[in-house]
């Protein structure tokens, strides 16, 4: 009796989960192409013409520009999952972060733009919302496909070609001053410090050594999308229809 | 004398030990602090932007014929209190300067959503160009904060698990006032979701 009721109540906690899990829609993986639909809301040939225009764009300007459509995100507001979308995705040079993406949810009837942090300044939230304004005109009158075509040439009528300058890093923090005894104490625990990597380095395996880090960005021709380590803040503008 | 060298080398041995696991927490909790700091200038500098914003708002609201006085009287207020803040690195390890500047924003974010709920009475005014980019900046600028506050929130929180865990947590004193538990942005707030300015 008591196992039965103990196990019962798993039960009811494992669908209680799942349901609250299912109200959710996971972050996707980052799309193996520059313009995807996972919602049936353009014509084929139309992501497909948008897939290639965005393809060459990235190989000429460096900017890496994506469309994605998918039904809703759930529960979720559009911009919080947007920002993480981007950041999973990591659109965008790494150290420029001058990727961009158009996001469309047919189901929600909602439009985003998310903006890298190093294209702010090009793009500025002004701007993307009157992108935004064209678009959803559009969509309201019932052209998808005209909307969103039209709505990445502005797009990439904006950003243009210009390589965008570096996000400016924010100003190193003051490093904190240490009193005599404890900085004492360290160059003390320091110099031992170094005495015992070197044994410790005597003692390693040679090849554990040189293990570079970091997923790069691949580079090989007639390959599909890959982040190139972007990052995104927020920036941008979201419209609805 | 035998015995007397062992002792010695035991002691040594012991001391390389301690001082290479003080060494690498001491170099752990520095990364991991410059993590919160780059953070929150990113936080102060969505915030400051927010700031730039206001004088632009209040002149445009000012123009539109019988504005109700009070509402941009009470941003301009707002602002100005945010204004007087203490800002830098430090924030986030002194409770009370981080409870002041929470505070601080938190106020001009009601005033403006207040004010923002106000202009939906003016339709001329939210007709204008200049509205629309203003307020197409504001929405942004308020996202940008939800996302800047979150981030902040995850370093803040990867900082003080490293520096709460045992035994970390014994010598983290040592270090110096740097390596205080740092302050989270409090979710009552609203402001982690979503951005609060609703049109």
């Amino acid at each position: 009796m008591g196992v039965r009721r103990w196990f019962l109540t798993l039960l009811m906690v494992i669908g209680v989960g799942t349901a609250a899990l299912g109200a959710e829609v996971a972050i996707p993986p980052s799309p193996a192409r520059w313009a995807t639909d996972t919602a049936g809301f353009l014509k084929p040939p139309t992501v497909a013409a948008l897939d290639a225009r965005l393809q060459a764009y990235q190989r000429v300007t460096g900017h890496q520009v994506l469309l994605y459509v998918a039904p809703t995100t759930g529960d979720t507001p559009t911009e919080d999952w947007t920002v993480r979308t981007f950041a999973r995705w990591k659109v965008g040079r790494k150290g420029l972060d001058d990727g961009l993406v158009l996001f469309v949810f047919p189901t929600d009837h909602k439009v985003r733009i998310e903006v890298g942090y190093g294209l702010e300044q090009i793009v500025p939230d002004a701007i993307a919302a009157r992108i935004i304004r064209d678009i959803t005109a559009k969509l309201k009158a019932g052209e998808p496909d005209d909307a969103v075509t039209s709505g990445v040439e502005e797009i990439l009528g904006t950003i243009g070609g210009a390589a965008p300058g570096l996000r400016a890093s924010p100003a190193p923090a003051p490093s904190s001053t240490m009193s005599g005894p404890v900085a004492l104490l360290m160059v003390v625990l320091t110099i031992l410090a170094i005495a015992g990597v070197f044994i410790t380095v005597a003692r390693m395996p040679k090849r554990s050594f040189f293990i570079s880090g970091g997923r790069g960005w691949s580079g090989f021709s007639g390959g599909g999308f890959s982040g190139g380590g972007g990052f995104s803040g927020g920036g941008g503008a979201t419209g609805s229809w | 004398m035998n015995r007397g060298l062992i002792a010695l080398g035991g002691l040594v041995v012991v001391v390389v030990v301690v001082g290479m696991w003080l060494a690498g927490t001491y170099n752990r909790l520095v990364t991991l602090d410059q993590g919160v700091q780059s953070q929150w200038a990113q936080v102060e500098s969505v915030y400051q932007r927010r700031a730039d914003l206001i004088p632009n708002l209040v002149s445009t609201v000012k123009g539109a014929a019988n504005f109700e006085k009070s509402t941009y009287v009470a941003v301009a207020e707002a602002r100005a209190r945010v204004g007087q803040l203490t800002v830098g690195a430090g924030v986030p390890n002194d409770p009370a300067a981080f409870a002041k500047f929470s505070a601080a924003q938190d106020g001009l974010s009601s005033a403006l959503s207040h004010l923002l709920a106000v202009v939906e009475n003016y339709p001329a005014l939210k007709a204008t160009q200049n509205f629309a980019d203003l307020q197409a900046q504001l929405e942004g600028t308020e996202n940008r904060i939800a996302v800047e506050r979150m981030r902040f929130n995850l370093a803040a929180q990867t900082f003080n698990t490293t520096r709460d865990s045992f035994p970390t947590v014994i010598v983290a004193p040592l270090f110096g006032a740097r390596f205080t538990e740092k302050a989270y942005f409090k979710s009552a707030a609203g402001s982690e979701t979503a951005p609060t300015v609703k049109f």
